[in-house]
């Protein structure tokens, strides 16, 4: 184990922050769940839930399953998660594509906002050479478990009888 | 080499898996899949894992429990002793009273007064209360995933892997991870501490609104704002020791050094205090 603490007693070099990352890209999250598929196609609209994205993944004779790409806002967290089921709706894979702290209100502050445009998979945001390790952030990932009920429920609404 | 990385959830939290870019899928997957072992076998929650089972039956007999519930419940009554219960997992009902966990369908009524002493683990994985009680592993069992993962990406062939699970993490190989702390007043505000390579380091604060910490000894919720960091050699040990840290500071001295770990505590007014323990 290396370490050196760079904090000194008294003086704290200190920045604003939150965390923020994106992990997998649109078409990263369609490789990664489906990587035999060779299509992909716009899936059924007007299931009632805003923003969400859902794809049809087939091979050249089938169908391979679906993926919903959805957002969910909690207090403290705003998520882009990736659901892929298989044709018979049983859980493939489940993947977060992208992770922003809210804190309440700030999420609608184009200033707050700003820090994030532009970073990708590639270039994500800095902070000092790396604003990846926050310890003891405390990020919370439960509104996902209550979006993907939600979604396998509008699986047997809208996609399980296609 | 470049590193990718993946986040799923879990443990409640997010937990994200780096390794080299040109490492195979089964890697990753591998060391999720030993998260996701953790996350069902040790869940306070879900009324199959076997930490349920073990507050369901264990002060009515002895019970055999997985490897895996062995070793993280050593380390937690060993960490339990060497602070004297600062560090204590029987605090589940504690937890629940104060609205912090969901109450527990179908549990016996435990015994508030329980502590770490009232829970045996013998050398053949049998465990036993000595009295009703509920024991939550949230202290320390983040941070145990965090090392399972790490093993299980090591044995499927990573030479290079980062695991962060919601700010626990462990790194190791050829990857430098630059460790930011979180201010304990309630801002964004980041401090920077350092760079670690091959080791641990674990995180909590204690901030309104943000999480509640319990003292293990007087079962009553600091009331202080404080945001701790342990640098450990894993992170399962990190992970508990952060309690110890936030509850006791003034007795973390000899703990950390026992474990060859090195902390900082950051008050609310930005005070600062240090332990430089490792060797």
């Amino acid at each position: 184990m290396q370490w050196r603490w760079v904090v000194p007693l008294g003086a704290l070099p200190a920045l604003h922050s939150a965390y923020a990352a994106v992990y997998l890209t649109q078409d990263q999250a369609q490789t990664a769940a489906f990587p035999s598929a060779s299509e992909f196609r716009p899936g059924p609209t007007g299931t009632g839930r805003p923003g969400l994205r859902i794809l049809e993944a087939r091979s050249p004779s089938s169908r391979l399953g679906w993926l919903l790409i959805d957002n969910v806002i909690g207090r403290t967290e705003a998520i882009t998660y990736a659901l892929a089921l298989d044709a018979g709706g049983k859980i493939l894979a489940l993947e977060v594509m992208e992770y922003r702290e809210t804190h309440g209100s700030e999420i609608r502050l184009p200033a707050w906002r700003r820090q994030f445009v532009g970073h990708t998979p590639q270039s994500p945001p800095q902070f000092g050479s790396d604003v990846r390790n926050i310890v003891g952030a405390t990020l919370s990932c439960r509104h996902v478990t209550e979006g993907v009920a939600q979604l396998l429920d509008l699986f047997r609404q809208h996609l399980a009888g296609l | 080499m470049p590193l990718r990385v993946r986040a799923r959830p879990w443990l409640g939290t997010l937990v994200e898996i780096r390794v080299r870019a040109d490492a195979p899928e089964a890697v990753i997957e591998a060391g999720f899949a030993a998260i996701e072992r953790v996350h069902r076998t040790l869940s306070f929650h879900d009324p199959s894992s076997e930490l349920t089972h073990l507050n369901a039956h264990a002060a009515d007999g002895s019970m055999s429990v997985s490897t895996l519930t062995a070793e993280v419940l050593r380390a937690a009554l060993e960490i339990a002793h060497a602070s004297d219960g600062a560090f204590d997992p029987t605090c589940g009902a504690a937890l629940v009273d104060a609205g912090l966990r969901p109450r527990p369908a179908a549990l016996r009524e435990p015994d508030r007064a329980a502590t770490w002493r009232d829970v045996v683990l013998d050398h053949a994985r049998r465990v036993r209360f000595a009295r009703p009680l509920w024991l939550d592993l949230g202290g320390i069992a983040k941070g145990y995933a965090v090392d399972v993962a790490m093993r299980a990406l090591r044995d499927a062939g990573a030479d290079t892997a980062v695991v962060n699970a919601g700010g626990d993490l462990a790194v190791w190989g050829n990857a430098d991870a630059p460790i930011a702390m979180r201010s304990a007043d309630g801002t964004c505000r980041l401090i920077d501490l350092g760079v670690l390579r091959d080791g641990a380091a674990a995180g909590s604060a204690v901030a309104a609104g943000l999480r509640s910490h319990f003292d293990g000894r007087s079962r009553a919720m600091l009331g202080i704002r404080r945001a701790a960091t342990v640098i450990a050699p894993d992170c399962m040990v990190a992970d508990a020791l952060t309690k110890v840290v936030l509850s006791d500071p003034a007795a973390a001295a000899p703990v950390l050094r026992r474990y060859g770990a090195t902390a900082c505590a950051i008050e609310a007014d930005g005070v600062v205090q240090r332990w430089d323990t490792a060797a």
